[in-house]
């Protein structure tokens, strides 16, 4: 018997990082891109029920934090502005230490994706 | 076929990462990248250097090499900044990985890589450099008590107040006035006020 492989959707908006972030995660789980413009990010995380989600945009940022709180997910946001990757957890983010890396990124969507499976 | 060397300069790995992975797909470029000006010291000058805005101080550092700079989301000064200084190019980093490779290719054609969009901005924002410069140069006309009258006109200030704190008569104040409305080349006190006040809006007149 195969396990399923836990689901990342990865919201992004800079195509020149969403596949470095598509690249960190595809060891640990499947993950799938899509474009953040002008869409219905909730009614997207609705559609697919990720058992992660990696964003990159502030706006998407916020839309995707409404889904995540309802649904229990796990929710990483990485702030290229600020260079930051950032962590919702009960309701706050956190700020993870260092710049957003291939490592980190991987690292901390595992623990997050894990996490939640113990629970 | 030598290939032409990139050099990334930026300080975010994944962003580095993103890139170098399309830029490997092309078989014409060779990839390298660093995260800061230290690591920048340590390589030889690439053909062509890939800058993250916030990196001023790589200039000196990449010999003859040619240098795009780029952002998120970056804005007309920016990029006027960049080109000042020396930056052959500038690029939104939010650029699609084809958009980036033709403009790579385009750099080594000798064209400049400039998204249309930046490249009106800039233009935008040097139109209104002139503007300012103009400006800067009609008030440099006024003597010092033209620009305190003109600083009270502008706010609204009648010429009988405006003599009582300056402590001037009012034939001299309307004196002061005119000579204000014709260096500045406009027909009336409103005209003038609003010359003052775009001018503290672009900090021009210093106060």
């Amino acid at each position: 018997m195969t396990a399923v492989r836990p689901f990342v959707a990865v919201l992004s908006h800079v195509p020149l990082v969403t596949v470095a972030i598509v690249d960190a995660i595809e060891g640990i789980a499947e993950a799938r891109a899509f474009t953040t413009k002008d869409g219905d990010t909730v009614g997207l995380l609705r559609s697919l029920r990720p058992d992660a989600i990696v964003v990159d945009g502030y706006g998407a940022a916020g839309e995707a934090a409404k889904y995540a709180r309802a649904a229990d997910v796990p929710l990483v946001y990485i702030d290229l502005q600020e260079r930051k990757l950032r962590v919702l957890e009960a309701n706050c983010w956190r700020d993870e230490s260092g710049r957003p890396s291939s490592e980190s990124l991987r690292n901390v969507v595992a623990e997050a994706i894990y996490d939640r499976a113990r629970a | 076929m030598r290939r032409t060397r990139v050099l990334l300069v930026d300080a975010l790995p994944l962003f580095r990462a993103g890139v170098r992975l399309h830029l490997v797909q092309e078989s014409d470029f060779d990839v390298s990248e660093v995260g800061s000006l230290r690591e920048l010291r340590s390589v030889e000058p690439p053909d062509i250097a890939l800058v993250d805005s916030s990196f001023a101080g790589a200039f000196d550092l990449l010999g003859d090499a040619y240098v795009i700079m780029w952002s998120f989301a970056p804005e007309p000064h920016e990029v006027l900044t960049a080109v000042r200084a020396g930056a052959h190019g500038y690029l939104p980093k939010e650029i699609s990985a084809s958009g980036l490779v033709r403009a790579l290719r385009a750099l080594q054609r000798g064209e400049a890589p400039l998204s249309r969009a930046l490249a009106r901005a800039m233009i935008e924002a040097l139109h209104a450099q002139k503007a300012d410069s103009e400006l800067e140069a009609r008030l440099a006309l006024l003597s010092a008590r033209e620009r305190e009258v003109l600083e009270l006109v502008a706010c609204g200030a009648r010429n009988s107040s405006i003599a009582e704190s300056l402590s001037i008569s009012e034939f001299t104040v309307k004196r002061h006035v005119q000579n204000i409305l014709r260096k500045l080349g406009v027909a009336s006190r409103a005209a003038a006020g609003a010359i003052y006040r775009t001018a503290l809006d672009e900090t021009v007149v210093s106060v």
